[in-house]
């Protein structure tokens, strides 16, 4: 019996355990950009099905969640920033988050299919293919731009949103998915400078661990350029108004200053101490306030969208 | 294999391990309700949209 199986005997899951084995944090954002695509697409729709749309996404991504905690286990068991998760720890075995993981993506997808309709119940179901198989088990071990690829199931969920409400996915929606998709590498890169020691160990390929943190840093620097002009399209495409534009312009001058400050740091060239994971080192202190300040932007711009819909301001075009 | 079975069928299971097994199967059969009545609720939330939808 591995250790692994006898910690599972002496201490049985509760029902945090499972519900940690859904990725709560993740789920609320995936949440918050679905639902913003879904009142984005401006056709009427029932409200209880909106909801239950919104719910069929969350609980997809919960599914993924458990997928991926159940495929990863071997190297969350490696790294001090995952080691405590149920699977590795013991208390949930692996065979029960895989189970749970598949339980949940039938039924998330068939209920979004009964609902709404089969486009959005397609890209579901793609969606947590895609996050669970082809980032998880494939690309998150195989490649330095892991979380690029691997992105485009985070950047998903408005469109999922839109296309329930709608049945289409209009450009506008692949726009919302081109923000969070081109948002996602300066993001997880920016966290990956200060926890690459750990990544290393694991043997996962992060951008920092294969070619160093001088080349992250200026990944993180032309990406960060990237989002920044990318936020601003939604304004010139008929989706935002005023007040999209003013959090979009002034989040993303914020962005790229963060982004200069960091390529022009150390952040990343020390790894941190064995007791300092989440401690802010001097030199990851640049890497650590762009990955804080990345959550508030994203945040910002669908929230600004969200505001807009609700309170009626006119988008600035069409 | 005797006719008792084989002695690994036999449940070795704690106090702790088998409140936290009832637990977990009244937590699965309150999930499976849930999802039974809102495929019901969907369903006719749907049907009552098409309904509507039917002209005179």
């Amino acid at each position: 019996m591995t250790d692994i199986a006898t910690a599972a005997v002496a201490v049985p899951a509760r029902w945090q355990d499972y519900v940690q084995l859904l990725k709560p944090r993740v789920m609320s954002l995936v949440v918050f950009t679905a639902a913003t695509g879904l009142v984005c697409a401006r056709t009427p729709m029932n409200p209880f099905l909106a909801v239950i749309a919104v719910f069929c996404i969350a609980v997809g991504a919960g599914a993924s969640g458990a997928l991926n905690m159940g495929f990863d286990s071997d190297i969350d068991g490696l790294m001090r920033r995952t080691r405590n998760r149920p699977v590795p720890s013991g208390r949930v075995q692996r065979s029960d988050a895989l189970a749970l993981g598949v339980i949940l993506s039938l039924f998330s997808v068939g209920l979004m299919a009964l609902a709404t309709n089969l486009v959005a119940a397609g890209l579901l179901a793609f969606t947590i293919f895609f996050y669970a198989v082809v980032y998880t088990l494939w690309l998150k071990r195989s490649t330095s731009q892991n979380i690029v690829i691997g992105g485009l199931a985070g950047a998903l969920p408005p469109v999922i949103g839109w296309a329930a409400a709608s049945g289409t996915t209009p450009l506008n929606a692949w726009l919302l998915c081109a923000i969070i998709f081109f948002w996602t590498p300066p993001h997880f890169w920016a966290l990956s400078l200060y926890t690459q020691e750990d990544y290393a160990k694991a043997g996962v390929p992060m951008l920092p661990v294969v070619k160093g943190a001088a080349a992250t840093r200026r990944a993180i620097l032309g990406y960060s350029l990237l989002i920044a002009a990318l936020g601003l399209v939604p304004a010139l495409s008929g989706l935002g108004g005023m007040v999209y534009l003013a959090f979009a312009g002034l989040g993303g001058a914020i962005f790229i200053a963060l982004a200069f400050r960091l390529a022009a740091s150390k952040a990343g060239d020390v790894p941190a101490g064995a007791s300092g994971l989440y401690d802010v080192k001097a030199n990851a202190r640049d890497a650590r306030n762009l990955f804080a300040f990345s959550i508030l932007y994203l945040f910002c711009l669908f929230a600004a969208l969200l505001a807009e819909r609700f309170i009626g301001l006119p988008p600035l075009v069409g | 294999m005797s006719e008792l079975g084989p002695p690994d069928f036999v449940s070795h299971d704690t106090a702790a391990q088998a409140k936290a097994r009832r637990r977990r199967s009244i937590a699965i059969a309150v999930a499976l309700g849930v999802f039974v009545i809102l495929v019901f609720i969907v369903t006719i939330a749907r049907m009552k949209g098409h309904v509507a939808d039917i002209g005179f």
